[in-house]
C-alpha cells in the first residue's frame, strides 16, 4: 500500500472517531439538558432517554438526503457570513492596534489641503500645551520603485542601524524578482542608498508593502530635512483632555490637523460599509439560501413526514415528543453545519488567506497578505442567534402544527 | 369486568356548519377485559371512527369512553398519548410502518419512550416478533416486505408494549385470502393471551368464528340491535 493511501486511511479513521466523539458528546449534553429542563415531565414518563435520542437520530439518518441538502446550504450561509466577519475583524484589529501603539492625538501638517511635513518648531510648541506629556515625531512615506511601478511604504525604526532594513514578505518577493536578494539600492537625488536586508516579516495588514529603515535613512529616502516629520504622536495621559488638546493644537496652528485616537478608532471600526455594495450582495445571497433551506425543510415536513408524525402519534408520542424529535434532528443538523462552517471559514481566512474575498476587502493590488487570526466570540454568538435560532423556529412551528392534527385524519 | 365502556357517544364533523356530518350517533357499548369483539359494517358506517375514538386518536363531540373506569375522551394530549402507548396496540388497514427503517426498528418505536436498556428492548422486540412469526425478517427494511409480512410487523408492533387492548381497523383489507386466514389465527392467539380485542371489518371471513365473543353491527353511525 502506498504511503498516501495509509495516510488517507489513518486520516479517515481519525475523522470518523472525531465525528463519533462529537455525536456522543452532543447526545450526552442534549440528554443532560433535557433532563434538567423536564424534571417535572420526567416524573410522569421517562421518555427523554437515550433510546429517544437514538431513535430521533435514526430517523434523521433515514432522511439523510433532505438533511444533507439542508446541512450544505446552512454551512454555506454561515461560511459566507463568518468569512466576511473574520476578514473584516482581522483587518480592523490590526488597524486598531496601530492606533493603540500611537499617541492619543495624531497631528499632521497641511498646506493647500494636502498633507506636508510637521517641523521641530510645531513639535516644541505643542509640547508646551498643558496636559501634553510628550510629542514623538514619526517619519514615514512612500518610495517609488520605478522598475516595477510599485510604491513601498517606508517606516522609520530607530532600533535599526544605518546599513540594514527589515522588509515584509511581499516586498522581499518583489525585490527578489529583480535579483535584489541580500541588499537593495534606494535611488535618491544624485545617489543610491544601499541597505542590507536584515529580516523578512510576514505580510500582515500592518506590514504589507512595508520597509523599515533607520530614521536617518528614512529621511534621506523620503527627502525630508532633519527637523521634519511625517506626523506627530502627541501623548496625553488624561483621556478627558484629548479632545481639548486637539482643539488647542488646531487653534495654535490652524494648518495642523489634530485627530484624536478615538476618532481614528471609530473610523476603523466603521471601515467597511456593511449596508451597501458587495456586502449587500452577500447578505442577499445568504438570505435567499436561507429561504431555500427553510422551504426545503418545511416542505419535507408537510410532505412525506406528515404521515410519519401521525404514525408516531398513534404509537404514543405526545405533541411535545414530536417537537422534541424534530428539535433533536434539526439541532444536530444546525449545530453540525454551524461548527463546520466556522471551522471552514477559519481555514479559508486564516490558513488560505481568503482568496477572492481578500480582493473585495483590500483591493486587487494586495497579494499574499496574512490575516491575523481574530475570533470574536460575541460575533459568532450573533451569527448563531440569527441563523440557528430562526432555522429551528421555522422547523418546529410546522412540526407542531402537524403534531396537533387529528391523528386519524393525518393517517389518511 | 368491563374494560371499555362507551356511553352516548357522538362524533360530528364540521359541527354547526353547512357541511356538518354525523359519523357516530348515540353509541353505547361495553367490551369485557378478555373479550374479542368484531365490529361489522360497510365502508363509511363509522367503524373506523369508533376505533379511533377508542384509541384516543381524536376526541368525541359528545359522550364518554371509559377505559378501566377512566374517561379518556377528555384527556389532555400528554395523558392521551401515554394511554395510547401503555394500553393500546393498534393494527391499521394500511399497516402504517415507517419505510426506511428495519422491521426491528419499526417494532421498537413504542418502546423508545421508556428508559429501557438495550437488552430489555431487544428482548421485548424479539418476543413480539416471535409472537407475530416474523423474527426471521427482523433486520429487513419494511419497504421490501410483502403485504402479509408488513401485517405481521404491524401485529408485532401492536404487541411489543404488552397492551391490554388491541384494536384492528380493517386488518385484512390489503391481504390475500391466505394471509387473511393467518391473521384470523393470530386473533385466536390474542384471545388466548386474554387481551381485549376489537376488530372493525367488513370482511366476511370473520363471520361465524367460534372464538369470537361478540359481533356488533354498525350502520350509518349507529349500532344495530
Amino acid at each position: 500500500m502506498k504511503n498516501e493511501d495509509i495516510g488517507i486511511k489513518i486520516l479517515t479513521k481519525m475523522l470518523m472517531k472525531l465525528v463519533y466523539k462529537i455525536y456522543f458528546l452532543l447526545r450526552k449534553t442534549l440528554y443532560a439538558s433535557l433532563k434538567i429542563a423536564n424534571k417535572q415531565y420526567k416524573q410522569l414518563r421517562s421518555d427523554l432517554n437515550k433510546n429517544f435520542v437514538d431513535f430521533s437520530v435514526r430517523l434523521l439518518i433515514k432522511e439523510k438526503k433532505d438533511y444533507i441538502f439542508s446541512f450544505f446550504i446552512f454551512t454555506f450561509i454561515v461560511f459566507i457570513i463568518t468569512s466576511v466577519l473574520f476578514v473584516s475583524n482581522s483587518v480592523k484589529r490590526d488597524l486598531l492596534l496601530s492606533v493603540q501603539n500611537g499617541g492619543e492625538v495624531i497631528v499632521k501638517n497641511s498646506k493647500s489641503g494636502r498633507y506636508t511635513s510637521a517641523t521641530d518648531e510645531e513639535m516644541d510648541d505643542i509640547l508646551q500645551i498643558n496636559g501634553v506629556e510628550d510629542v514623538i515625531g514619526m517619519v514615514d512615506g512612500y518610495y517609488n520603485f520605478t522598475q516595477d511601478r510599485r510604491v513601498f511604504h517606508i517606516v522609520a525604526d530607530n532600533d535599526l542601524n544605518d546599513t540594514s532594513m527589515i522588509i515584509s514578505d511581499d516586498v522581499a518577493r518583489e525585490l527578489k524578482s529583480f535579483k535584489y536578494e541580500k541588499e537593495f539600492n534606494f535611488l535618491v537625488k544624485d545617489k543610491a542608498i544601499t541597505l542590507n536586508i536584515d529580516k523578512i516579516l510576514e505580510s500582515t495588514i500592518l506590514t504589507n508593502n512595508t520597509i523599515f529603515v533607520n530614521s536617518d535613512n528614512a529621511r534621506e529616502i523620503l527627502e525630508m530635512d532633519e527637523d521634519e516629520y511625517s506626523f506627530l504622536n502627541v501623548i496625553v495621559p488624561n483621556k478627558d483632555e484629548i479632545e481639548n488638546i486637539a482643539l488647542k493644537i488646531a487653534r495654535l496652528y490652524p494648518n495642523l490637523i489634530a485627530i484624536p485616537d478615538y476618532e481614528l478608532k471609530s473610523d476603523y471600526e466603521h471601515l467597511y460599509y456593511y449596508k451597501g455594495g458587495i456586502f449587500m450582495i452577500l447578505y442577499i445571497v445568504s438570505l435567499v439560501s436561507f429561504f431555500i433551506l427553510l422551504k426545503n425543510q418545511i416542505s419535507a415536513i408537510y410532505g412525506s413526514r406528515r404521515k410519519e408524525i401521525a404514525i408516531l402519534r398513534s404509537m404514543g408520542f405526545s405533541i411535545r415528543d414530536i417537537i422534541l424529535v424534530k428539535f433533536i434532528q434539526n439541532s444536530i443538523v444546525a449545530f453540525a453545519a454551524y461548527f463546520a462552517a466556522i471551522f471552514l471559514s477559519y481555514l479559508y481566512v486564516f490558513v488560505l488567506d481568503a482568496p477572492l474575498l481578500r480582493n473585495i476587502f483590500l483591493g486587487s493590488g494586495v497579494e499574499d497578505i496574512v490575516f491575523t487570526p481574530v475570533v470574536d466570540i460575541k460575533m459568532l454568538f450573533l451569527v448563531f442567534v440569527f441563523t440557528v435560532v430562526p432555522y429551528l423556529a421555522a422547523i418546529l412551528i410546522p412540526s407542531w402544527r402537524l403534531a396537533i392534527e387529528d391523528v386519524s385524519e393525518a393517517m389518511k | 369486568m368491563d374494560k371499555i365502556v362507551i356511553e352516548n357517544l357522538y362524533k360530528i364533523y364540521n359541527e354547526d356548519k353547512e357541511s356538518e356530518f354525523t359519523a357516530l350517533k348515540d353509541i353505547n357499548l361495553k367490551v369485557a377485559s378478555n373479550e374479542l369483539m368484531i365490529l361489522r359494517g360497510v365502508s363509511g358506517s363509522g367503524k373506523s371512527t369508533l376505533l379511533s375514538l377508542m384509541a384516543a386518536f381524536s376526541k368525541p363531540s359528545r359522550g364518554k369512553i371509559l377505559i378501566d373506569g377512566e374517561n379518556i375522551s377528555k384527556l389532555p394530549d400528554f395523558f392521551a398519548s401515554e394511554f395510547r402507548n401503555r394500553d393500546i396496540g393498534f393494527i391499521f388497514q394500511s399497516f402504517n410502518l415507517i419505510e426506511g427503517l428495519s422491521l426491528f426498528e419499526n417494532v421498537k418505536i413504542p418502546l423508545v419512550l421508556h428508559p429501557y436498556s438495550t437488552q430489555e428492548i431487544e428482548e421485548k422486540v424479539h418476543h413480539a416478533l416471535n409472537l407475530a412469526n416474523i423474527m426471521h425478517k427482523a433486520e429487513q427494511n419494511v419497504a421490501d416486505l410483502s403485504g402479509g409480512e408488513k401485517q405481521r410487523c404491524a401485529i408485532a408492533r401492536a404487541l411489543v408494549n404488552n397492551p391490554s387492548i388491541i384494536l384492528a381497523d380493517e386488518p385484512t383489507a390489503n391481504l390475500d385470502k391466505a394471509n387473511s386466514l393467518k391473521f384470523i389465527e393470530v386473533l385466536e392467539k390474542f384471545k388466548n393471551m386474554k387481551k381485549c380485542v376489537v376488530v372493525a371489518t367488513h370482511d366476511t371471513l370473520f363471520n361465524d368464528l367460534s372464538f369470537v365473543d361478540n359481533y356488533v353491527n354498525i350502520s350509518d353511525g349507529e349500532i344495530l340491535a
